[in-house]
């Protein structure tokens, strides 16, 4: 099976850490990660290999930093990692995302599957997979929570909802997006890791993918961010209520009932 | 596979409203909602977006100086009569219907491409449709399909005065900013938004409208993906991270027992429940609720912390929260400080106290 | 079963490169290079997991790819429950084939980079999520006879409700206790020893930057606070003299050579601080350091508060005496 795991590469949370030499507070720490949602996807792509023979494919857009993750899913037993590098592919909105990855996808050919995370916690938009079966033209699976089957030719998958489940069956090749928990992801070993330091990772720009420029980057992408501002301060006063338990609730319920009718 | 881009930039120099056409030179227009159906029923989402759609089309009336309509399209098998009045009722001017047996279960590669088609041959101004898992399937596929633009869990829609263009708001970054974005010169502007992020409209049983009806071809009644079962569940989890209430308890809840006065709480008013790490630690509750720096980071409309003293790694977890309430013994405990409201108590006395009162309530009852 | 005189030893913290640090190279190197010093030392080199969630390499695996030396005496390795049921195994395993002994079992800090333990990944349905109590009745029974286990105590949390938990984790086998960091004394940690009769290890913050510790008790200790850890250390020996001493943010360079000086005289000569550059910061100022965490550790000792722990102005905050000390590679 030839599988292409799609990564992001998104800021992590805010660490606390103590620099070891200078024994200072550093709160930063790594400010990069990969997107928790994708480590599932690789995670479910290395089982498939391992349940089925063949080859898995790690793959991510963005600046020459995200080589890091991708070292990170060679770490954890990708065979191969590409990185989508080019400027003009810079301010990119999730249609021209999904185009080049499509594109990158369609470079590698033969591929069997498709899996991404189902969103990244810096966009959360959770259209990149879809757009990227829409693109290429192939049947999706958004939100799978468990592979119950699998051959060359076919899942077999849950794929979730607000009040349940179903059960799909997917013609491959098709694109599926994974929520957290359908699987644990392993952690690289050591070995792994040194390895995948050394290891040489394909850089493909917009030519190499034969990108259509008119699709990519900030001119390609149909929206755009036109102002940005910071969320409404919030009001620092603080109701306290401090009476009886029957007092607190009533003052509570009668300031939840005003909110809500705002 | 595709028609060719609906670019169609018109742009007059220095802004300013201008028609948009299609390669064709036909105009958009209207704002179309995708409905969303659960079973035989029609989610709530879709009449909050009907009426949104109603104030978006009176404002592009304005600007456009032409009436504008707010389209329904639906999707699905055996739509009721009474379905059709309630979407009319809704604010609905018309319903492009798809009734078809292959509708019947929710395949989102059909929905996709039927929408895809219907959208090409009515060319609307702007298709909105709710933020569900449903709707997150197919609308970035039909966005794709049509090659438009697509912003997902929009917070906020309105219609620029001078433009016409929809403003589509939403959080980024984390909820630390608020972006406003645009589709300047592509059609249609497509947005996606939460459900109970509008509120639910009076509907007005005296308006009708027409019906149009459409059918799938026989390419469109056959997909790669095939659903082969339904299951319900029961309380299927919810995702913090995508709960509107939710209910920490932290280590004043004491134990797994008091767990389940949390969890009352939380069905009571319909959230979710969380937890702080001191609880996960201790073994009350799984790591699966647990909010904070090594937990989830959640922004829900109301975050109610119960028994949680408010440690930096908590707090970061959850201050974006739009509301606040904090139940806590101690005045002093750091959350008390950065609550909305600060109620100083015993939980297991409060909290009791409060369900009484929301489930007497039916105002608050549907509020939730 | 280890003679009880085996806990009565320095045990010096050694921490395991992040995975993703950009000189993995040279810390690994680091990393061998001070547990060797330990371990030839005849001290316990204790090794971390993950600590503070930072997604590092396992003591296991350092010691299996280099070949580090064991001695079953020398080394201590935490264990935590963020990692998968087939990852736990293994570091089981390799404990077993390389005669490791002692293992520290902690709930620990979770990430959004690591697993987590379910409960039925380890036999444990009835429980509602796996804490150091679950994966020490998991360990006890896959490998019986095979460890001594240990677990942490926190002084700093709710009397009551901290000494219940212990309870707990005694019933399900623990043969030693290792305390959060504690200056000069600390009441609770006085119960402790008086109560249980397993051995007890205190641990020691060898940093002079005693406001980092607040981020391990959560409550906050002023950046200026004076503090000399040599001076607590020598009180601690002295006031706890039947237990061993964890020593954690220890500075290899000018702290470990006095090391030996301590153990056999429970005292530093000032020649010695000399020597390695260190000037005695005098005694009067480290009173005022213990003064604020006695001050803190009583309030949080009020039981009929224990649902809202009294805290003051908070800094930040982790049950876990390794989350102040993340990235120390």
């Amino acid at each position: 099976m030839k599988i292409v795991v799609c990564i992001k590469q998104v800021p992590a949370t805010t660490e606390v850490s103590i620099d070891p030499e200078t024994k200072r507070l550093v709160r930063e720490g790594v400010e990069i990660m990969m997107n928790p949602f994708d480590t599932y996807a690789l995670e479910e792509g290395l089982l498939l290999r391992e349940a089925h023979g063949g080859e898995v494919i790690a793959i991510s857009m963005g600046p020459k930093r995200t080589e890091a993750t991708l070292r990170e899913a060679l770490a954890c037993g990708a065979d191969r990692a590409i990185l989508l590098n080019d400027r003009v592919l810079g301010g990119s909105d999730t249609f021209a995302t999904s185009y080049a990855l499509s594109r990158a996808i369609a470079k590698i050919g033969n591929v069997d599957l498709v899996i991404t995370g189902k969103q990244a916690v810096d966009g959360d938009t959770a259209q990149v997979g879809p757009g990227i079966a829409a693109h290429l033209g192939w049947p999706q699976a958004a939100y799978v929570s468990r592979v119950i089957e699998s051959d060359s030719k076919h899942l077999v998958l849950e794929r979730m909802h607000e009040t349940g489940y179903d059960v799909c069956s997917l013609e491959l090749p098709g694109v599926i997006t994974v929520l957290k928990d359908i699987n644990s992801p392993r952690v690289p070993t050591l070995k792994g890791r040194l390895a995948s330091r050394k290891a040489s990772i394909n850089i493909w720009n917009a030519s190499a993918i034969s990108a259509d420029l008119t699709k990519i980057g900030l001119n390609g992408s149909p929206t755009r961010v036109v102002a940005t501002r910071s969320p409404d301060a919030r009001d620092k006063h603080t109701i306290i209520l401090d009476g009886s338990p029957e007092e607190s609730a009533r003052e509570l319920v009668k300031i939840l009932k005003q909110r809500i009718k705002l | 596979m595709f028609e060719a881009r609906t670019y169609c930039p018109n742009i007059l120099p220095g802004g300013g409203f201008s028609v948009k056409i299609d390669s064709n030179g036909s105009e958009y227009r209207d704002i179309w909602v995708l409905a969303e159906l659960v079973g035989d029923d029609i989610h709530r989402v879709t009449f909050e977006l009907l009426g949104v759609a109603r104030n978006l089309a009176s404002k592009l009336s304005k600007v456009k100086n032409r009436e504008e309509e707010v389209v329904c399209v639906v999707l699905g098998s055996g739509l009721s009569e009474e379905s059709r009045k309630r979407l009319f009722a809704g604010y609905a001017d018309k319903l492009i219907i798809v009734d078809d047996e292959a509708l019947r279960v929710f395949n989102d590669n059909i929905h996709a491409a039927v929408v895809s088609r219907l959208v090409r041959k009515y060319r609307p101004e702007v298709l909105i449709s709710g933020a569900t898992s449903r709707g997150r399937s197919v609308m970035p596929r039909v966005a794709v399909e049509v090659e438009t633009g697509l912003t997902a869990d929009c917070t906020g829609l309105d219609i620029d005065e001078d433009s016409g263009l929809l403003l589509q708001t939403r959080p980024a970054y984390g909820g630390n900013i608020i972006a406003t974005i645009k589709c300047e010169n592509y059609r249609p502007q497509m947005s996606t938004v939460r459900p109970g992020v509008f509120k639910l409209p009076e509907a007005d049983f005296s308006r009708t409208g027409v019906v149009v009806q459409e059918e799938l071809t026989e390419e469109e009644k056959v997909s790669r993906l095939r659903v082969l079962e339904e299951q319900t569940i029961e309380d299927a989890t919810v995702n913090l991270s995508d709960a509107k209430i939710i209910v920490t308890g932290g280590r004043g809840v004491k134990g797994p027992d008091g767990f389940k006065v949390i969890e009352e709480f939380a069905r009571a008013i319909g959230g979710a429940v969380g937890a702080s790490r001191a609880a996960v630690d201790s073994g009350w509750i799984s790591y699966a609720h647990q909010v904070g720096q090594t937990g989830q980071t959640v922004q829900p409309k109301i975050y109610i912390a119960c028994g949680v003293s408010g440690q930096i790694q908590h707090l970061v977890g959850m201050q974006s929260s739009d509301f606040i309430i904090a139940i806590n013994k101690d005045s002093e405990a750091p959350i008390m400080k950065l609550a909305d409201v600060a109620i100083v108590g015993d939980l297991f006395e409060v909290i009791p106290e409060i369900v009484k009162l929301v489930r007497r309530d039916d105002e608050l009852k549907k509020a939730v | 079963m280890a003679a009880g005189n085996h806990f009565k030893n320095f045990h010096v913290e050694v921490l395991p490169p992040r995975q993703d640090a950009e000189d993995l190279e040279v810390r690994l190197e680091r990393f061998t290079k001070r547990y060797v010093r330990v371990v030839e030392a005849g001290y316990t080199a204790c090794i971390t997991d993950n600590a503070m969630g930072n997604l590092s390499f396992q003591g296991t695996e350092i010691i299996e790819y280099f070949k580090l030396p064991v001695k079953a005496e020398s080394v201590m390795i935490h264990l935590n429950t963020f990692h998968t049921k087939r990852n736990l195994d293994e570091i089981l395993d390799s404990c077993a084939n390389l005669g490791i002994r002692y293992i520290l079992v902690v709930s620990g800090d979770g990430s959004a980079r690591l697993p987590k333990l379910a409960p039925a990944d380890i036999g444990a349905e009835d429980a509602i999520a796996v804490t150091s109590v679950e994966l020490l009745r998991y360990i006890r029974e896959n490998y019986p006879g095979a460890f001594t286990l240990g677990v942490v105590f926190n002084p700093y949390e709710p009397e009551d409700h901290e000494f219940e938990k212990l309870l707990r984790k005694l019933k399900a086998g623990v043969e030693f206790i290792i305390t959060q960091p504690i200056i000069e004394k600390n009441e609770v940690v006085d119960r402790l020893v008086s109560e249980v009769n397993i051995p007890v290890v205190v641990e020691a913050w060898m940093s002079k930057k005693l406001h980092l510790l607040s981020d391990c008790v959560g409550y906050e200790i002023p950046e200026d606070t004076p503090y000399d850890p040599i001076e607590n250390l020598e009180k601690l020996m002295f006031n706890y003299p039947d237990s061993g001493v964890y020593l954690a943010m220890l500075n290899y360079k000018r702290q470990f050579p006095l090391l030996p000086e301590l153990a056999s005289t429970g005292r530093v000569s000032a020649e010695s601080l000399e020597r390695v550059g260190l000037g005695k910061a005098g005694s009067a100022k480290i009173s005022v350091a213990k003064a604020g965490l006695r001050k803190a550790s009583a309030a949080n000792t009020d039981s009929a508060n224990a649902g809202s722990a009294k805290v003051g102005s908070i800094k930040a905050g982790s049950a876990n005496t390794d989350s102040a000390k993340a990235a120390v590679k």
